[in-house]
């Protein structure tokens, strides 16, 4: 009895903004360099050091903000949240409480209205390596690198919409994936610039009420998020059909087990005892610069997918698959330009195109394809020149070399013959080659027809023209 | 009324270890504060914007510019325990 309860999700992302420098200082944000070498008395919380908001993380906040449909607040200020841990060396982490930047917007996933609370900005705390033990149980002493520290973070809070582990790594795949067209997060996961924590309760069907809600932290991927949350669905709908309650607590997911475990209770809750900033004034935020922002917006994916399907009949999960990919999508939307045949042109970028990106893990930008390789390539297919699996290689090759298609075709021998008297002589060879296939196949076993066009195709190397092919075949066979 | 139990909360939330006449006479005191504040909130304040900061001023901001700060050795003098280029602190 699967269906028994209904869970009810709510997410808490964390998106790093691609800034050059840190949130309140003039240290560099960049990822992998050595320990505390990116630090100063502002982000180390030295007595006397007074923060100064960088301009870029207001301009990316409201960016993110309009691409999500947010209202931008007019006037917005930070404020101290107050609790202690050897990562935050001030005792306190800035933050925003009652005027986040960002708020009341939403975002759609398989047509469904996601609502989005508020999205407000704050700064990251330095990064702990427990020593002598994987995670924090058990180690001796901890060791603290504050490179991390002042990092600008946008916390972009989800309402509780989301109804299944899937939706919510639909939610995050989507939120990642706007965020990056706008440039304004790089979405990497591994070096932890897009971190989420999940708010998870069950309920009856049909019930409006909310349980109780489990928070989950420590997800480090779409697949361990999507892993905590049904794992923790099944735990609490375990409890609830024991007669046992839900515990108001904070769970760990643990990737090695795929488990979670209680971090800590509500009693032990922390009292964070917000108050206003008093090292920072408020900043108020004109109409005419969220204005001007909105200008630079790109056309967002969901807009483009509409588009893809709509105006040139893609599927909407080719559609979804193009623009999960920006460079991708700017690419395509160049050989668009040149009058292609959307669909086909679309087959070849999703095919082998892709494949060879993910396999090299490169963006397309970084081979040496042009916009015109797909055009003369789709005629080439288009007027029967070559096969769709012989372009399949002139595609690689020209991502490859850059060479012109014309060129490679002639490299690789790959014309297709579509001339019908050479064809006839290679079916012509084969009926002499298997007599007894043919006298079985005119008794009525007409599968060995595939046979025969197996055949063919090994002995033309692929290049016969199937159209063609299949037509001569017929009448040689019958 | 600021009891005992209200000091003893705040403390453990700032780490603080207080004795028992400490926890007294913090008690009366902060009661004395709130209680001013009951006088304040007296007042109506119905037509007033929520004051964020008592500076008039607004929208102080920096370039996005780097400017670079490995000043680990200098940094490491005022560090009471290190390891490699790390701050080193006792088991969480």
């Amino acid at each position: 009895m699967k269906n028994k309860y209904e869970a009810v999700i709510g997410l808490e992302v964390h998106a790093q903004l691609k800034t050059q420098t840190k949130i309140f200082c003039a240290c560099s944000i960049e990822f992998g360099k050595p320990p505390n070498s990116q630090v100063c008395p502002v982000c180390l919380g030295l007595p006397g050091a007074l923060p100064v908001l960088n301009q870029e993380v207001l301009v990316l906040a409201v960016k993110a903000g309009l691409a999500l449909n947010c209202a931008i607040a007019p006037l917005t200020k930070f404020d101290r949240k107050n609790y202690f841990y050897p990562d935050l060396p001030k005792g306190y982490q800035i933050s925003q409480f009652d005027k986040p930047i960002c708020h009341d917007g939403y975002l759609i996933i398989d047509q469904k209205k996601i609502n989005i609370k508020r999205a407000h900005l704050e700064e990251d705390a330095g990064k702990l390596v427990h020593s002598g033990a994987a995670r924090l149980h058990g180690s001796a002493y901890s060791l603290v690198d504050f490179n991390r520290s002042g990092t600008p973070l946008l916390e972009i809070v989800s309402d509780p919409d989301l109804n299944s582990a899937d939706e919510a790594r639909k939610y995050l795949t989507e939120l990642r994936n706007i965020l990056r067209y706008i440039d304004v997060c790089d979405g990497n996961l591994e070096e932890g610039s897009f971190r989420c924590d999940a708010n998870v309760s069950i309920r009856p069907v049909g019930s409006n009420m909310l349980g109780t809600r489990v928070e989950i932290k420590n997800m480090n991927s779409f697949k361990s998020v999507k892993n905590a949350i049904e794992t923790e669905i099944e735990r609490q709908e375990q409890e609830l059909d024991k007669g046992n309650k839900i515990v108001q607590e904070t769970r760990l997911y643990d990737e090695a087990t795929g488990d979670t475990h209680v971090m800590r209770s509500k009693e032990e809750a922390n009292d964070y005892r917000y108050f206003p900033e008093p090292d920072l004034v408020p900043i108020n935020i004109a109409v005419s610069f969220i204005e001007d922002i909105k200008k630079t917006l790109p056309v967002l994916p969901e807009v483009l997918r509409q588009k893809y399907v709509s105006e040139y009949q893609l599927t909407y999960d080719d559609a979804y698959v193009i623009t999960e990919d920006k460079e991708l999508t700017g690419f395509f939307e160049t050989v668009l330009k040149l009058n292609v045949n959307p669909k086909t042109a679309c087959n070849l970028l999703l095919g082998p195109c892709l494949g060879y990106l993910k396999e090299n893990k490169l963006a397309i930008v970084q081979t040496k394809l042009n916009d015109n390789h797909i055009k003369d390539l789709v005629s080439n297919l288009e007027s029967a020149q070559i096969s769709f699996t012989g372009a399949k290689q002139v595609l690689l090759k020209a991502m490859e070399t850059g060479n012109s298609i014309s060129q490679i075709i002639n490299d690789l021998g790959l014309v297709q013959i579509s001339d019908e008297v050479t064809l006839k002589k290679f079916i012509d060879e084969l009926i002499l080659k298997y007599p007894n296939q043919l006298q079985e196949y005119k008794a009525g076993k007409t599968k060995l027809r595939g046979f025969f066009q197996g055949e063919l195709m090994k002995a033309t190397k692929g290049k016969a023209n199937p159209q063609i092919l299949n037509k001569i075949l017929d009448e040689s066979l019958n | 009324m600021i009891e005992i139990k209200d000091i003893e909360y705040i403390a453990k939330l700032a780490k603080l270890d207080l004795s028992d006449n400490e926890k007294a006479l913090y008690a009366k005191q902060l009661d004395s504060i709130v209680s001013h504040f009951k006088e304040l909130s007296k007042i109506d304040t119905t037509n007033c914007e929520p004051l964020s900061h008592p500076l008039t001023i607004t929208n102080v901001m920096r370039a996005d510019h780097v400017i670079d700060t490995d000043t680990f050795a200098e940094l490491a003098k005022n560090i009471p325990d290190t390891e490699g280029r790390f701050f080193k602190v006792p088991k969480i």
